[in-house]
């Protein structure tokens, strides 16, 4: 049976971003078939590979779970860019490249003399998109933020908190909300130029995307004068809305009860008589109870075992979930049946199963053909294989430390 | 309708159908940038256009500010596609369509015989479900709240000694809007390569778990996991919420550490030996958190950042929503869209989440309920004497 074809055959991307939103919009993409090749340097490797790595033999940049997480498929090539001779071979390659993709602050890639029109002088169809976390032209330009800064910028640890309680780092989403944009208008930007012919610019900054995601919040503040409340596990307008103990220790099951027939269907499940007390019975008069509510929910579920009792209310059509754990997530049944995780093997770290495509296309389904690159693993194949330095030019450049594949220290 | 002729996305027409978030923010994205969206919506409308917030005075009128922000730049048109009238129509509009975005789930699917290996001849269907189209969670119900908890967002939150925290807005719905917008530009790429459409899927529960492959990744690798930390995030006291005179301030300053001490402390911390290494601030954690809760608590939030941010310091004041209106970044750019018709007019909208160098972007304002139903079912050909027939037998 022949290889299902790939949506983005012949695509190539040349990807010097680094961290998790950057490197995103350059998995997603080569998940599809794209060839991206990713470049970062002996002096400057991508900054993840020295997050959670462990023990430092010197090998710590190869054991990164952050980085290699999100960096399948790719080729690694290492080029100084600061150096003359880095930056034309970054150049050569993306004179033969329809996209080019970083996430630097805007004095980076101006010092760098990597800007778009530095890209596009070499080629014009080129599509290039900068990450930048305030906007490349604010007073904020240059400031370093982080994903739960720029979180906090955008009104979402405000959001996040128990009721009456101070705000929490949500911490969890924001560089795959800035990668999935920009993932996004890279496509609808290759399909522009189809019509054109010409490349261009993109900017998805963090504070604008990530803004997207709390309008409500926003609309609501200037309806009332007033922010919406924190409200932990709870709602404003629907009881039940919980999260409540189970029969074993620090384990949890979230409940709501949207609708009167999910609600009536919850009281059945549970069969708690407590439950069919009279002021349970309208949501006005739920909500106006709601603490109660919870403590008689919990009174009821504190005996179940989680995964019984989520079954049992999932039948009864009632929303409910357990609260996974890591180890919960690897070991679903769902997920696995559905064959999401994918087991790669990698040097230095071994078997591992790492979370997979979650964009399913039935004809051109997504793949996942290699691990995330060792530094440097394929400075040969591009260089030498697609730009034909000569064997005696790449040891030069290693000498030079242009490329490598030891960091510098 | 104003035409977006040069947008990136012009030219693709889209029907969408379905009353979720993620189905929404799919086809704004697609619209905003200049496609054609037809939203198909039942006889009364959206859930979604009862969902708050609520215009001013309370009083609603057509749809309540999700709705608004959801459906930008989009064509409603309304219909029963459980019926065969109405199914028969809807494929009618597929006809003339390049995308079909849905959260249909198997059984809807197949009763609008959709084909089940998403062999389609040139439509690229995206489906956009809870738990996916296969597999034993494939019919549950679920809401934010349980979707953040089945997905692994909800473990690490909140502190040790109570509940698990719910992350605060549904986020994931969103990310799973945005996936579904790469799924149908990823099908229209295939379509132009190889000739053929395809089924797009996407599960906000896939979704959830890839966005967060650190936290499995974590415990693949090393056995062990975030927990809940409170205040902290990931136990660090350099990396956390702390109060101060106005409000709150969060930052990240692990990497520079002793210049953020020089910031709030002043030399004496600086210098502290108690504080130079990594393993040093970890031993000492605990007071350390005492101390920077102490050099915090009289300051305000908006003059630590501004010392801070002249350190190069990865540092936020956790700005309130009406604050956020207002931020430098925004105001400098023009950032915000004031609403100049419908129940929302005179309030602001947040203005392009992506910003293209070459390709216009719209926030037209979002259509009443059917308000396309005569021209549109009209340009499929229904006579205006079917059209009534089949709004009294409740299909249209």
């Amino acid at each position: 049976m022949a290889a299902p074809r790939a949506a983005l055959e012949g695509v190539k991307v040349v990807d010097i971003s680094q961290g998790w939103a950057g490197p995103m919009a350059g998995v997603l993409l080569g998940d599809f078939g794209a060839d991206v090749v990713k470049v970062e340097s002996i002096q400057r490797l991508d900054w993840w590979r020295g997050s959670a790595a462990g023990v430092d033999d010197g090998l710590t940049h190869e054991r990164s779970w952050f980085f290699n997480g999100i960096n399948r498929n790719k080729k690694d090539v290492t080029l100084d860019l600061a150096s003359e001779q880095g930056r034309e071979l970054l150049l050569r390659l993306v004179a033969e490249a329809d996209v080019f993709i970083e996430n630097f602050t805007a004095h980076v890639v101006k010092q760098l003399r990597l800007e778009h029109a530095d890209l596009a002088a070499v080629n014009p169809r080129i599509i290039s998109v900068s990450m930048p976390a305030y906007g490349s032209d604010t007073s904020w330009s240059d400031l370093p933020a982080l994903g739960t800064t720029v979180e906090s910028m955008c009104g979402v640890q405000g959001l996040t908190g128990y009721e009456g309680g101070p705000p929490r780092i949500q911490g969890t989403s924001w560089d795959p909300v800035i990668g999935l944009h920009a993932t996004y208008a890279l496509l609808a930007a290759l399909r522009m130029r189809r019509r054109t012919g010409r490349g261009q610019h993109i900017e998805v900054s963090h504070i604008e995307a990530g803004t997207q995601l709390v309008a409500p919040a926003l609309i609501e503040t200037q309806v009332t004068g007033t922010p919406p409340p924190r409200m932990g596990n709870a709602s404003r307008t629907v009881a039940p809305h919980g999260c409540y103990r189970t029969d074993a220790e620090d384990d949890w099951v979230t409940i709501a009860a949207v609708t009167d027939e999910q609600w009536q269907a919850l009281v059945d499940a549970l069969g708690s008589e407590a439950l069919r007390a009279p002021q349970y019975v309208t949501l006005a008069s739920r909500l106006a109870h709601r603490q109660e509510l919870d403590a008689a929910i919990e009174a009821v579920t504190a005996g179940c075992n989680r995964a019984e009792l989520v079954q049992r209310l999932q039948a009864a059509k009632v929303p409910a979930a357990p609260v996974a754990s890591p180890a919960d997530l690897l070991a679903d049944p769902h997920l696995a049946e559905r064959e999401f995780f994918v087991g790669l093997d990698r040097e230095y770290v071994g078997f591992h199963l790492y979370p997979g495509p979650w964009i399913r296309a039935s004809r051109t389904p997504a793949r996942v053909e290699a691990p995330a690159p060792t530094l440097g693993q394929h400075n040969e194949e591009v260089l030498a294989g697609r730009l034909g330095l000569t064997a005696s030019e790449m040891e030069k450049l290693r000498e030079a430390r242009v490329i490598g594949d030891r960091p510098l220290r | 309708m104003t035409s977006v002729s040069e947008g990136v996305t012009s030219g693709i027409t889209v029907i969408e159908l379905g009353d979720t978030i993620g189905a929404g923010y799919c086809g704004k994205l697609l619209a905003d940038y200049g496609a054609t969206v037809i939203k198909v919506e039942r006889p009364g409308g959206d859930a979604l256009r009862q969902h708050p917030p609520a215009p001013a005075g309370g009083a609603w009128s057509d749809a309540g500010g999700l709705f608004a922000f959801l459906n930008t730049s989009k064509q409603s048109v309304t219909l029963d596609w459980t019926t065969a009238d109405g199914a028969a129509i809807l494929h009618r509009l597929l006809e003339t369509a390049d995308v079909f975005v849905h959260s249909l789930d198997a059984a809807g699917r197949e009763a609008l015989g959709m084909p089940a290996d998403g062999e389609h001849e040139q439509l690229v269907e995206v489906c956009i479900t809870p738990c996916g189209l296969t597999g034993p969670y494939a019919g549950d119900v679920h809401v934010p709240l349980t979707m953040a908890a089945l997905g692994g967002w909800t473990y690490p939150m909140g502190d040790p000694d109570k509940a698990p925290l719910y992350p605060g807005a549904p986020y994931i719905s969103y990310l799973a809007g945005t996936s579904a917008a790469i799924g149908a530009l990823v099908g229209l790429e295939a379509k132009e390569r190889h000739g053929f459409g395809q089924l797009i899927e996407v599960s906000e529960l896939e979704t959830a778990a890839g966005t967060i492959p650190l936290d499995t990744l974590h415990f693949s690798y090393a056995g062990s996991h975030r927990h809940r930390c409170g205040d902290l995030y990931g136990d660090n006291p350099l990396a956390a919420i702390y109060p101060c005179a106005d409000g709150y301030v969060q930052f990240q300053v692990g990497f520079r550490p002793i210049e953020f001490f020089r910031v709030i402390g002043g030399d004496e911390l600086a210098n502290d030996p108690r504080f130079q290494t990594p393993d040093l601030r970890v031993q000492n954690r605990v007071v350390l958190k005492e101390l920077i809760t102490g050099w915090l608590k009289d300051k305000p939030r908006w003059e630590l950042f501004e010392a801070c941010a002249k350190e190069r310091l990865v540092f936020a004041a956790v700005p309130d929503m009406a604050e956020i209106l207002e931020l430098p970044p925004h105001r400098e750019r023009d950032f915000y869209v004031e609403q100049t018709e419908g129940p929302f007019a005179g309030l602001r909208f947040p203005g392009p989440a992506i910003r293209f160098g070459e390709g216009a972007w719209r926030a037209e304002a979002a259509p009443d309920t059917g308000s396309a139903n005569a021209e549109l079912f009209a340009a499929i050909g229904l006579e205006p004497g079917a059209v009534t027939a089949l709004r009294e037998q409740g299909v249209l």
